[in-house]
């Protein structure tokens, strides 16, 4: 039985191994959904820099060759595209949006997908939605812009909060550690934000939360401190009670035209703990890596302006201490929440400084390229970030969001560059994505900051960042013991004015009343230390506390006391140990002194101030012959004879967001510059043609001792013509309708018709807009100089004393031993051989005393001057090398008077003289242009300026000994100056530009006598050969020179803080 | 050759998988056992479990324990199993149309005995005593749950480790009562561990501990001959048992704590807990009526199910709560019979019919498949109560079971944001083809 079956089962067995199993089944694999990952700017995101290229980045790369018609950049409201320039990363992955022009400020933008995008598999991307906005597509408003005008730098024509960061009820929600950050839609007085009185944050029982406050232009944050001692804040300890109710109030903030507002926001915040501290490094990739986000080198920093070209790249570094909220606590959608504590470093590596990016500058103690040493970035407040799931595409690869915004002062280790970039950057948002690569957390970010380069300039500078967390527990471990601790208190790097052996040694005498006292330190300080860290005693006397006003920005600490500071008074500045940095390192206590040069003193004359410069225009009074057609505006009023030939004075141009600027000799009467109330003294107008007035432009006035500066409230109007005027009146009296000197003196406006005299008639400016433009204004100003209280004689009882009012101070001159060499702003004038002409026979002359004598010290002339240039850019000379190309805007200075003694006539005073810059010949045939100037690498390496000066001189009270009436030719007599000189950097930051004169231009004074009746028969005696033709030579003629190098300019630049009297 | 006709393509093929049982297909875990989804031994699978009720041999400790009762003699009894399944579903989702092909393989062993005389006592004691390991003794626990994006269906697949020990005693003449557990396991396992994102682990601690979950079962067996007759009347040769099973279910919990340095602190760990269920068994009332000659015998099994209860359980089911599945209570009709052909070897037939228990055509991300069977049945029993070399008799069974899956459509339903096909129609169906043999020493 048993064989029987297993034979049976015998052909079975055969079969079986013929045989094979059915094969599973393939699931079909679906397209990985190709979608948007991430965009910069963010979905809503606000006060994106208008200079920002956006960047798009996709799950899958993007293969459509119709990218340029599908990828929309329009403005939000009125639809308009934006032309752009397209640019792929990363095997296309990321997409650059590099827009042609800057975008519009304080503008909502949109980037929409016309049509779906073609991805390299055959997958269609969709126009992306945020899961947290509403509306499809990507929108973002720019910031406002940073001008001064107020239409410009405002979001809105009311004085608002805009928004809170974070707030209840949207997507970012406040924690119990968060920092609150606040948008403002018109610039804040930041006299006006005091924390506990117009902004405070109380909690349920009513009781003020300690915080600190930071505040710039439309930004406002409050960052809480519940710590007792601050190098505890930002850390664990320091949180709000999530069992509380908060309030936050601001009642009373006012923006720079006096409007205040009033807010209020009551809120629970959320528990955030257990907290835990990760650490994350910046990684140093030594330039060779790039951004996957858009291709930029990660972690580094390269600064984009005008002033300094390209600088860069330098390479970020840092470890941050980044504070996790427990993220259990925040499932699904919401965001998690960290914190970077406040005090927490980024340091860049050294960046050269160069001259519009081409012309380096070389360190004054060293020959070696200025570089700026380490660039650091402490954050002034606790940064706030979130992390949450990526709000464009819900699969499970695609990387989280990032976002973390920070309150940043930046400054260097060197300190000219220091002080030229020392500043607070408020709200910095970084953008970026957050994925885990090979256990490490990596945060790839894109962020754009905006220093403001020399109080002058806005650069901007992208930064693409690569953060990564490395979470294994001994790296973890070992940074967290190694924490950094700051135990250095900050030390004082340069300062303004300077000591008195500063470089240069005239520092001091350089420094002007409405010039503050600008301290650099070498870290962040902390606000509320400011007021018990400085006392300022004035000749021993200490100042009180609040005659002191001071402003901190960045490392920076502003101090100008109430009324400026005086000429001829003996300060010392104690800085106290009272003066903390961020976690409570106290300053070293020292005290520095420094004075101004004196101004009055025995019988010295009084004279009327003038305006060194105005911009726009040319600050003489005119003739009133208006043509807007064609462009010009009268010339000058002077003394000259009928038949001088004069310049016309065009009319120039005025970029839209530049505020006027006048600059005076000497300190003003505040209260006599007026822009409102019964009798204005500075009126600006929109004409509709030359005799109607269209309406009066309202605006802003910021007052300083010696310069002012009216900010309009609406941009000047392109192609709109406009006109300034500053009342003033003929004679020495004052009254409530005339600019008026500290003195006492009314503003003199016609310095050609009689120097000597006060007052004038009222100067009229005409200009017209025009659109903004990228160069950069820069005002100059020339000091030291001798005659300080700029009256046009030196207060000295003899010309070579130092014990006087206004001393002597010249080089000997090594070449020519027993001579002198020119002081700063002075010029050397000489009579040609010794040599005069008088009535057709040769006689002696001599500048200074009578031919024959030597007075060395008595051959110079003294300027009063300042003058306006615009930075333009880089171009490329003919033999290839690069220069910087600089426009000088005429302007006018005065000087003192020039005596030449002649022999058997005696002394003859030029009086005091005026120079004019004249406009330069442009294309059209006229002289409206502006001059040209260059700053090129020296030969010695070190940067330097020329420039051609084409000038005219007038001296109108040219006195001779012969008393009667006698003409003189030294009315707009031109003459033409070569100049050229180096460009020293100050270690506070200024510029000073030192020019001498390269050629020797000849000023040749005709004097004739002009006596009717014996004049001709005078000079027919004289010059038998005029009997018959009836002309008349020349009685006098002196050949002035002023020698090769016999000029010395010293041009100084302003201070890079401003803290203005008024305003 | 009987067997030759009975032996498909495929059959022959599952058969050389047979010989291939060291190569791992994919654990596919179900719900059920392999008692109640097809039968423990030949005899309960060639008669589709119509005579399980009133099988003298070990596999009643399950069925119907009171039957330990009726035949005093001990038996021990080892077989095999092998279940071949190919289990379809069609969709434009996929491609092919075998979902799943997994067999179920087990080894058997049982034993039942009269411990009548272990005890002082008169009435008789008998124990029985089944085992049945997955994967021919390879694979102990099989247990998997878990949510699938393209399906899996509700029964078949691996079976867990099949224990059963129960007795039997007569209560009077010839109603016998039966009692006994089926035990299955329920683990526990903590994980606590720091790591970091790279997954290098320090500082673990594991913690597995399993405990018995032991369910009852009972049943009583009234013989109407016995009983009321024991002479004989017209009612000898009827039996009638009622059985009742508990629920049972294999259950798993994983807990799990994680620190991760720089993103979840120590103080307050990342904690996740999975409370999973699988071969889940629901409560069976099963009543039985059989009539037996020397000849033939023919019996009716009817079962009620009550998968209902299943619902409460997956709600607390952390892998599949979301599926939100709807049961039935469902209700299983089987007829078989059984005619010795010679002294030796005797035949057996069944038919049984099941509807599908699972109500919903869709449950999210889990995507059950379950379909109406038919199920057939053929046996071949061989005794021989003399051999050469043996003492007791021997008895050999072989079983072959046909199980015919109905198509049915259901729509895949799942909520991952990454998964393409949800909401496509997939029909499914699928046969499953059983064969078993054993060996049973009386003694």
């Amino acid at each position: 039985m048993k064989t029987k079956k297993i034979l049976a089962l015998a052909p079975v067995f055969a079969l079986l191994v013929a045989c094979e199993a059915d094969d599973l089944q393939n699931m079909q694999r679906g397209p990985v959904n190709a979608a948007l990952i991430y965009s910069y700017p963010a979905d809503e995101q606000a006060e994106v820099p208008p200079k920002a290229d956006l960047i798009l980045r996709f799950s899958l790369p993007i293969a459509d060759d119709e990218l340029a018609e599908k990828l929309v950049l329009r403005e939000q409201h009125t639809g308009t595209p934006v032309p752009y320039e397209l640019r792929a990363v990363d095997d296309g992955h990321s997409l650059v949006l590099a827009p042609h022009a800057e975008l519009e400020p304080g503008t909502g933008y949109e980037i929409i997908f016309d049509a779906p995008l073609l991805a390299s598999n055959g997958e269609l991307v969709a126009n992306p939605n945020a899961n947290y906005s509403a509306e499809p597509g990507i929108q973002f408003t720019t910031r406002a812009a940073l001008s001064g005008v107020l239409a410009l730098d405002s979001l809105a024509s009311e004085f608002e909060v805009v928004d809170m960061l974070p707030a209840p009820d949207s997507f970012f929600q406040p924690m119990d550690f968060s920092t609150f950050l606040f948008r403002t839609s018109q610039p804040i007085h930041p006299d006006s934000v005091v924390y506990g009185e117009t902004i405070s944050l109380t909690d349920s029982a009513g009781a003020l939360v300690p915080a600190n406050v930071l505040v710039k232009g439309r930004y406002l944050t409050l960052d809480p401190c519940t710590a007792p001692d601050p190098r505890d804040c930002g850390s664990q300890q320091d949180r709000l009670d999530a069992n509380q109710h908060y309030t936050l109030a601001l009642d009373g903030i006012s923006n720079l035209h006096g409007d205040t507002l009033s807010f209020s926001r009551s809120f629970q915040p959320r528990n955030t703990g257990p907290s835990v501290i990760l650490f994350q490094e910046a990684v140093d990739a030594n330039f060779s890596q790039q951004s996957v986000l858009n291709g930029q080198l990660v972690n580094a920093v390269t600064l984009n302006s005008v002033l300094q070209g390209v600088a860069g790249p330098s390479q970020q570094t840092g470890g941050l201490y980044a504070e996790l909220a427990y993220a259990p606590s925040f499932p699904g959608d919401d965001p998690v929440p960290l914190r970077i504590a406040r005090g927490s470093v980024l340091s860049s590596t050294s960046l050269d400084v160069k001259i519009g990016g081409s012309v380096p500058i070389i360190a004054s103690d060293s020959d070696q390229i200025q570089g700026t040493g380490e660039i650091k970035v402490t954050m002034i407040s606790d940064a706030v970030g979130y992390l949450y799931p990526n709000p464009y595409s819900r699969a499970s690869t695609a990387p989280r969001h990032v976002k973390l915004i920070m309150d940043v002062a930046m400054n260097t280790a060197e300190a000219q560059p220091n002080a030229s970039l020392s500043q607070n950057l408020l709200r910095v948002e970084l953008t970026g994505l957050a994925i885990v690569t090979n256990g490490v957390l990596t945060i790839d970010a894109i962020g754009m900051v905006e220093p403001n380069l020399l109080g002058q300039e806005f650069t901007d500078a992208t930064i693409a960042f690569r953060i990564e967390a490395d979470t294994n527990a001994a790296v973890q471990r070992n940074a967290l013991a190694n924490r950094p601790v700051d135990l250095q208190g900050p030390q004082l790097q340069s300062w303004v004015p300077g000591p008195a052996d500063a470089t240069p040694p005239t520092r001091q005498a350089m420094q002007r009343p409405g010039n503050p006292i600008v301290l650099n330190f070498d870290e962040p300080l902390d606000q509320d230390t400011l007021q018990q860290g400085f006392v300022l005693r004035a000749n021993g006397e200490p100042l009180a506390n609040q005659q002191l006003r001071r402003q901190l920005d960045g490392t920076v600490v502003t101090l100008n006391p109430i009324g400026g500071l005086q000429h001829g008074t003996d300060y010392e500045l104690d800085i106290t140990s009272a003066l903390t940095d961020l976690v409570g390192n106290p300053a070293m206590p020292e005290t520095l002194s420094f004075s101004l040069p004196a101004i009055a003193g025995n019988g010295a004359v009084q004279r009327s101030p003038i305006a060194l410069t105005v911009y726009p225009g040319f600050p003489c009074a005119t003739t009133g012959t208006v043509s807007f057609a064609n462009n010009e505006q009268g010339r000058c009023l002077d003394s000259a004879p009928s038949g001088t030939s004069r310049d016309t004075l065009p009319i120039p141009a005025m970029p839209e967001d530049r505020p006027v600027m006048v600059v005076f000799s000497q300190s003003m009467d505040l209260d006599s510059i007026r822009i409102s109330g019964d009798t204005p003294t500075l009126v600006v107008e929109r004409m509709s043609n030359e005799t109607t007035v269209a309406e009066v432009v309202s605006g802003r006035l910021e007052k300083n001792h010696q310069q002012i500066r009216f900010f309009p409230d609406q941009p000047w109007l392109d192609g709109s013509f406009y006109r300034l005027r500053l009342r003033s009146a003929s004679g020495s009296q004052c009254s409530t309708s005339t600019i008026c000197g500290a003195n006492g003196l009314p503003l003199k406006t016609d310095l050609l018709v009689n120097p000597e005299a006060n007052g004038g008639p009222d100067l009229v400016i005409y200009f017209r807009g025009a659109p903004r433009t990228n160069t950069v204004f820069t005002p100059l100003r020339n000091l030291p100089i001798r005659d300080t209280n700029a009256n046009y004689v030196i207060d000295c009882h003899s010309p070579g004393a130092s014990d006087c009012l206004e001393p002597f101070n010249h080089q000997p001159d090594p070449a020519n031993p027993g001579q002198f060499l020119p002081a700063e702003n002075s010029a050397r004038l000489e009579v040609v051989n010794g040599q005069a002409t008088v009535a057709g026979m040769p006689a002696n002359a001599n500048v200074g005393c009578p031919p024959g004598n030597s007075c060395p010290e008595n051959k110079f002339i003294y300027q009063t001057y300042a003058l306006n240039t615009e930075i333009v850019g880089t171009v490329t000379l003919d033999d290839g090398e690069e220069a910087i190309r600089v426009l000088l805007y005429p302007t006018l200075l005065a000087t003192t008077s020039a005596s030449v003694f002649l022999d058997g006539l005696g002394e003859s005073a030029t009086g005091p003289q005026v120079l004019r810059m004249r406009y330069a010949m442009s294309d059209s045939g006229r002289r409206d242009g502006l001059l040209e100037g260059l700053i090129r690498t020296g030969d010695d390496g070190r940067p330097e300026f020329s420039a051609v000066a084409p000038l005219l001189l007038d001296a109108p009270n040219l006195a001779m000994p012969i008393e009667g009436a006698l003409g003189h030719n030294l009315y707009s007599l031109p003459l033409e100056l070569d100049l050229s000189g180096p460009i020293v950097f100050l270690d506070d930051g200024r510029m000073q530009v030192v020019q001498y004169n390269r050629n020797a231009p000849a000023l040749n004074a005709s004097i004739s006598i002009t006596i009717p009746l014996i004049g001709p028969i005078l000079d027919c005696l004289l010059n038998p050969a005029n009997c018959l033709s009836g002309e008349q030579t020349s009685t006098v003629q002196i050949p002035l020179v002023i020698p090769v190098g016999g000029v010395y300019l010293n041009f100084i630049s302003f201070p890079v803080k401003n803290l203005p009297e008024e305003g | 050759m009987p067997i030759a006709v009975l032996l498909t393509k495929r059959a022959l093929c599952a058969a050389v998988a047979l010989s291939a049982a060291g190569v791992s297909l994919s654990a596919h875990a179900s719900m059920g056992n392999i008692g109640t989804t097809y039968g423990l031994l030949p005899s309960d699978i060639g008669t589709a479990q119509a005579l399980s009720m009133f099988n003298t041999q070990v596999s009643a400790t399950y069925y119907n324990p009171a039957y330990l009762a009726k035949d005093p003699r001990g038996e021990l009894t080892t077989g095999l199993l092998h279940a071949a399944q190919e289990l379809r579903a069609t969709g434009a989702d996929r491609t092919g149309r075998v979902l799943s092909n997994t067999p179920s393989q087990h080894v058997l062993i049982g034993m039942k005995t009269d411990l009548s005389s272990l005890t002082r006592f008169g009435p008789p004691l008998y124990l029985g005593f089944v085992a049945g390991v997955e994967k021919y003794g390879m694979e102990l626990l099989a247990f998997e749950s878990e949510t699938s994006e393209s399906g899996q269906f509700l029964h078949y697949g691996r079976q867990p480790l099949f224990l059963n020990i129960g007795g039997a005693t007569t209560l009077w003449r010839g109603i016998d009562a039966g009692v006994s557990t089926r035990i299955t396991l329920h683990s526990e396992a903590d994980l606590s561990t720091t790591t970091d994102l790279a997954g290098n682990t320090e500082q673990e601690q594991l913690s597995v501990q399993a405990k018995p979950s032991i369910r009852g079962i009972a049943s009583i067996n009234v013989d109407f001959g016995k009983t009321f007759c024991p002479q004989g009347c017209w009612l000898s040769g009827f039996e009638t048992a009622v059985a009742y099973r508990m629920a049972s279910n294999t259950k798993t919990t994983v807990s799990a704590n994680t620190v991760i340095p720089g993103l979840i602190p120590e103080e307050e760990p990342l904690n996740f807990t999975i409370v999973t269920y699988d071969s889940y068994q629901p409560s069976v009332i099963a009543l039985g009526m059989h009539y037996g000659t020397e000849r033939w015998r023919v019996g009716v099994t009817v079962e009620q199910q009550n998968w209902s209860e299943l619902e409460d359980e997956l709600a607390k089911d952390t892998v599949k709560d979301q599926a939100n599945a709807q049961f039935r209570d469902i209700i299983v009709p089987r007829i078989g019979g059984s005619f010795q052909l010679t002294r030796h070897f005797a035949i057996s037939a069944g038919l049984a019919w099941q509807e599908s228990a699972l109500k919903s055509d869709s449950t999210t991300d889990v995507n059950y498949f379950d379909n109406e069977k038919y199920i057939a049945g053929l046996g071949l029993t061989a005794e021989f109560p003399r051999t050469r070399y043996l003492t007791y008799p021997v008895r050999i069974d072989l079983g072959y079971q046909r199980q015919m899956l109905k198509e049915r459509d259901f729509i895949i339903d799942n909520s991952n944001p990454d998964s393409t096909n949800s909401g496509t129609v997939v029909t499914t169906d699928g046969d499953i083809d059983v064969f078993s043999g054993s060996i049973s020493f009386k003694f």
